[in-house]
């Protein structure tokens, strides 16, 4: 995920729409309406979302039907490939750690002497 | 949402099992291990002991720069502590006040020598995205960041 998406994403109002997506596709005025924030605000901020690639929109009769792009949300194995990455660095600080800690042991024994 | 998920990663360290162990068990070290460099791993409560809670806020550092004061909390259990050979616990991440991240991690540790044998386990019960996306996004930051640091520590300590 690049920085865009992240900063696009952080905003709690954004946040919420993408959460509303994730169930389904919704126009505008239902975004409106369940957010309760004036609809000039939730079109900038469907716009922000729109921009980074998040949200697509598509008309329907009448209306804006905004969803979740899907290329976005097939992530989940690029996803548990940096999990499992995390878990890689966190093995390396826990390896500089038991040397810390071993050492310790040593300047104990030594001291004992 | 993901179906279930799993990982396994094992890796032998040049420590004693009971200090392998230890160092899972005792708030004060996981708190110098469980969060990347630039991020600071606030543990309000980690025991170790079958019905346990895990309850910590990892929290961005300046060096994050933008991400600087974001806070990721998880909160777990521990389901089983087996000394010194196996811990299972559970992890919750949330984001902005909603769960995103639901996982059961299973550590074994095997005498090897003088070494020990560490492996991890993991399943991802639950896989919220893009949230779940975010969060890691900002530990990449903390150690992508940090790489240059560790590098110099692991100098330093030869």
């Amino acid at each position: 995920m690049n920085p865009v998406t992240f900063s696009a994403l952080a905003e709690p109002n954004r946040f919420q729409i993408v959460e509303l997506l994730r169930d389904k596709p919704r126009a505008v005025g239902e975004l409106v309406d369940t957010l309760h924030i004036r609809q000039p605000q939730v079109s900038k901020h469907l716009k922000v979302l729109a921009d980074a690639g998040i949200v697509e929109v598509r008309p329907l009769a009448n209306q804006r039907i905004y969803e979740l792009s899907p290329k976005k949300f097939q992530e989940i194995d690029a996803w548990l490939e940096k999990y499992r990455k995390l878990w890689i660095e966190r093995f390396d600080r826990l390896d500089a750690l038991l040397q810390r800690e071993k050492q310790k042991g040593v300047k104990k024994v030594k001291s004992s002497k | 949402m993901a179906d279930n998920k799993e990982l396994t990663l094992t890796r032998i360290f040049g420590a004693p099992r009971d200090l392998v162990f230890k160092a899972w068990t005792d708030p004060k070290l996981v708190e110098q291990w469980w969060a990347p460099k630039g991020v600071t791993n606030q543990i309000n409560e980690w025991s170790a002991h079958p019905g346990g809670k895990i309850d910590l806020v990892m929290i961005a550092g300046e060096e994050l720069g933008p991400l600087a004061g974001q806070h990721w909390p998880m909160t777990g259990e521990f389901k089983e502590v087996q000394k010194p050979s196996k811990l299972v616990f559970t992890g919750n991440a949330i984001l902005n006040g909603k769960e995103i991240l639901e996982h059961l991690t299973t550590v074994t540790f095997e005498e090897n020598g003088d070494k020990t044998k560490m492996t991890v386990h993991i399943v991802v019960t639950k896989a919220v995205m893009p949230q779940a996306g975010m969060a890691l996004q900002g530990m990449e930051m903390g150690w992508n960041q940090q790489l240059d640091k560790l590098v110099e520590f692991v100098q330093k300590q030869q």
